[in-house]
């Protein structure tokens, strides 16, 4: 191929096919000429030389004297190049030719047509034979052009030599004259090799001139003393890198998964338990170095991560050949092509194990607490019923109603408290309570407590699912059943009919809302809230600042007490 | 199979011979004179045609014409043996500017015109008075008899190997101030240059 030649080749290559095409085409215009020159001469000599003969022939002609025009058609062997003549009336009989004994004379007239033609190396001519505007026949010559050719021949002989020396001095010149271009690329080149070879980037590059070539010498200097800054900067962060990495002790890898081949680093070995360069390099190998529990996830993981061109995470065991388990956590960061398509994952690993075992320790030591919270509040609750079953006890000893209201006004505050605790110990979270279903189950103990009819008082709850903390959910518990008895109290007297309503909500801003309403006698105007010492007041006031809660009263139609307080973050 | 020996075959070219011989004895009878008569015929229109081409190989002085398109004028005296290839050849043809004509006579003295005079073999006994008539004036005289040239005649018609040649007498051109071209002097057989001048 010519353009895997070398510059000097291709150069020298130049410089011959330029004066070749220079020499052949002046060789070809000189040849050209000369040949149509000859031609033309040879075409006038013959005219000439048939009108010679032809103008000798008349008087032979008109008095059939055949003997003297032979004889002046002898005359033609003074021409060499004439190798055949013939002579015919005017009753285009032959009538003399030249030479005498060849018998292709006769035919001579048939070859040639009107004036001159070239024929199988040969120049066909034909002359009317005119006396006095007689025509007295007509002659014909028949011209060799070996002449033509031998000069044709002497022609290309001289031009081969010429062409051959001329080419061997264009030779000459142009070893010559490619050292001064070929020299400074061939230089560049053999630098731009030791530099690809050695990688060593502080190499520069030999200027020889001042030129094009020269220029790029120094552009090419220029981009080597850019490269080995670079270089030397890269060197410097990759150490960076891998001392952080060591540091870290995290072990990096490289995937590239239009190959499938992975590369991992000495610290990535030492975290699978393999010794470094033992790695079969591709996911497959890695797969196979996963614990079998988590192999179907972490090939799944890593199937998706390509598909949808995310970033890979994943987090696995890896069972050492000594035995030991290991936990791992991998990240890997895609990189794509121009066309999206992820050409390399590369990422790091780190052992965890540590922290899973810590992690497991804490968990386990969380559950454990669970399960003693749970008994607790089981317990408390416990303890809370023996004290209403005491309660209870007691009340039957007692005739006063007036005490036997404040002991029962007691128990249903003991029985919200255990009710918040059952609450508590039933569910899954220790620390929260779901208020709404305390509401759910105190409601109807307190209905039944004092005995209200349902259809003269209904009582009826308004409250999604909220979850309080136990700090709040107590003190909101004793509130509402302090309310709600209020209310079945004194809201309904003299058998009047109404309903009590009982809300609890969140808005947006996490401020809960707790009421009760009912739409009875409402608070008496005489009244003063503030002023009032009854214990259930006090006790709602009481509990309102503990938990921060800003108190609101409504006298009438419908009368309303609500808590506002908001939730801690 | 045919048996050679067979006498009925063997009788056939001897009859075929006979008659061979008989046809041919036939034809030449009756293409000899004819053949013989054509040959004649056929050296008139030959020799008409050499005195055609004379027009062209011979100058006559300006003196000869009376004017530039006056004719060039062929005459015979005596016998006019080309019949009518003569008259034949000349129709309608001009030699330079001259057109040719052709007459017959049978005295000299009305051939005194004549550019071109051919005297048959018929005024050969007359042909010392013909040629003195003539004497320096610009006629071509032509004709076959023997020894024409050499009695002071310009052109002589001989045969020589069955073809027509020439036999010139320069000299008497020369006097009679015609001037014969070098062409025609070349094709010529003999040129009589020192012939006896009548």
């Amino acid at each position: 191929m010519i353009r895997d030649w070398s510059i000097k080749t291709k150069l020298r290559a130049v410089m011959l096919v330029t004066a070749s095409a220079v020499l052949g085409l002046t060789a070809v215009a000189f040849i050209s000429y000369e040949l149509l020159t000859f031609r033309n001469e040879l075409i006038r000599n013959v005219s000439m030389l048939a009108a010679v003969i032809a103008a000798n022939s008349t008087a032979s002609l008109a008095f059939r004297n055949e003997q003297d025009a032979q004889e002046t058609m002898r005359a033609l062997q003074a021409e060499p190049q004439i190798v055949a003549a013939s002579l015919y009336d005017n009753d285009q009989r032959l009538f003399a030719s030249y030479p005498s004994h060849r018998p292709e004379h006769a035919l001579l007239r048939e070859i040639a047509g009107e004036g001159y033609r070239f024929k199988d190396g040969y120049l066909l001519f034909s002359q009317p034979v005119f006396q006095a505007n007689k025509r007295q026949g007509t002659l014909f010559l028949k011209a060799d052009l070996t002449a033509m050719y031998q000069r044709f021949r002497l022609y290309l002989g001289i031009v081969a030599l010429v062409l051959a020396f001329a080419l061997l001095l264009a030779l000459a010149l142009s070893n010559a004259f490619q050292k001064g271009l070929s020299e400074p690329i061939l230089a560049l080149a053999a630098t731009a090799r030791t530099v690809s070879r050695s990688k060593q980037y502080s190499i520069q590059a030999r200027k020889f001139s001042a030129d094009e070539i020269g220029q790029l010498t120094d552009a090419f200097n220029d981009m080597m003393v850019q490269i080995h800054a670079r270089d030397t900067a890269l060197r410097d962060q990759e150490e960076s890198l891998h001392l952080a990495l060591t540091a870290a002790q995290m072990g990096t890898w490289s995937w590239e998964p239009r190959s499938d081949q992975l590369h991992w680093d000495d610290t990535q070995h030492q975290m699978f338990g393999l010794k470094p360069g033992t790695f079969g390099g591709s996911q497959q190998h890695f797969i196979d170095l996963v614990v079998p529990d988590d192999r179907e996830r972490v090939s799944q993981a890593c199937t998706r991560a390509i598909e949808q061109k995310n970033d890979l995470g994943l987090e696995f065991c890896v069972c050492w050949p000594d035995g030991t388990t290991h936990y791992l956590v991998s990240r890997g960061k895609a990189l794509c092509d121009a066309h999206g398509e992820i050409t390399r994952v590369t990422g790091v690993t780190m052992d965890v194990s540590q922290s899973k075992i810590k992690e497991n320790k804490i968990q386990a030591a969380l559950a454990e607490k669970d399960i003693l919270l749970s008994e607790i509040h089981h317990r408390v609750k416990n303890n809370l019923q023996i004290v209403d079953s005491l309660i209870n006890l007691q009340s039957s000893q007692i005739d006063d109603p007036q005490v036997l209201g404040m002991l029962r006004d007691s128990q249903n505050c003991i029985r919200s408290m255990a009710l918040i605790h059952q609450t508590l110990y039933q569910s899954n979270d220790l620390s929260r309570v779901d208020f709404s279903a305390v509401l759910s189950s105190l409601v109807p103990i307190l209905v039944s407590s004092y005995g209200v009819d349902p259809k003269r008082i209904t009582l009826s709850i308004d409250a999604p699912k909220i979850l309080l903390p136990l700090n709040i959910a107590m003190p909101c518990g004793l509130v509402v059943n302090e309310l709600i008895v209020n209310a079945i109290k004194h809201a309904f007297p003299q058998d009047r009919a109404g309903e009590i309503r009982i809300e609890c909500k969140s808005d947006a801003e996490d401020c809960v809302t707790l009421a009760v309403a009912d739409d009875g006698v409402g608070i008496p105007e005489g009244l003063v809230i503030e002023h009032t010492a009854t214990l259930g007041l006090q006790l709602i006031t009481l509990l309102a600042e503990q938990i921060g809660a800003k108190l609101c009263f409504r006298r009438a139609n419908p009368t309303r007490v609500a808590l506002r307080f908001s939730l801690p973050k | 199979m045919t048996n050679p020996s067979d006498p009925v075959f063997n009788r056939a070219p001897r009859c075929a011979g006979k008659l061979w011989r008989l046809l041919s004895i036939l034809v030449f009878l009756a293409s000899g004179p004819a053949q013989t008569h054509g040959q004649v015929v056929k050296d008139y229109d030959l020799k008409a045609v050499f005195l055609y081409n004379f027009a062209q190989f011979v100058d006559w002085p300006a003196s000869a014409f009376q004017g530039i398109d006056s004719p060039l004028v062929i005459c015979v005296l005596g016998s006019d043996p080309f019949g009518g290839s003569l008259d034949e050849l000349t129709r309608n043809e001009v030699i330079g500017t001259h057109p040719l004509k052709v007459r017959r006579h049978r005295q000299v003295e009305a051939a005194g015109d004549c550019h071109i005079l051919f005297i048959d073999k018929s005024e050969t006994d007359r042909l010392d008075y013909i040629l003195s008539n003539l004497r320096d004036r610009p006629v071509l005289t032509v004709s076959e008899t023997e020894e024409f040239a050499a009695r002071g005649g310009m052109i002589r018609f001989l045969t020589k190997d069955n073809k027509i040649r020439l036999a010139i007498n320069q000299d008497a051109a020369k006097s009679a101030n015609l001037a014969l071209s070098s062409k025609l002097l070349k094709a010529a057989q003999n040129v009589v240059e020192t012939g006896i001048r009548p």
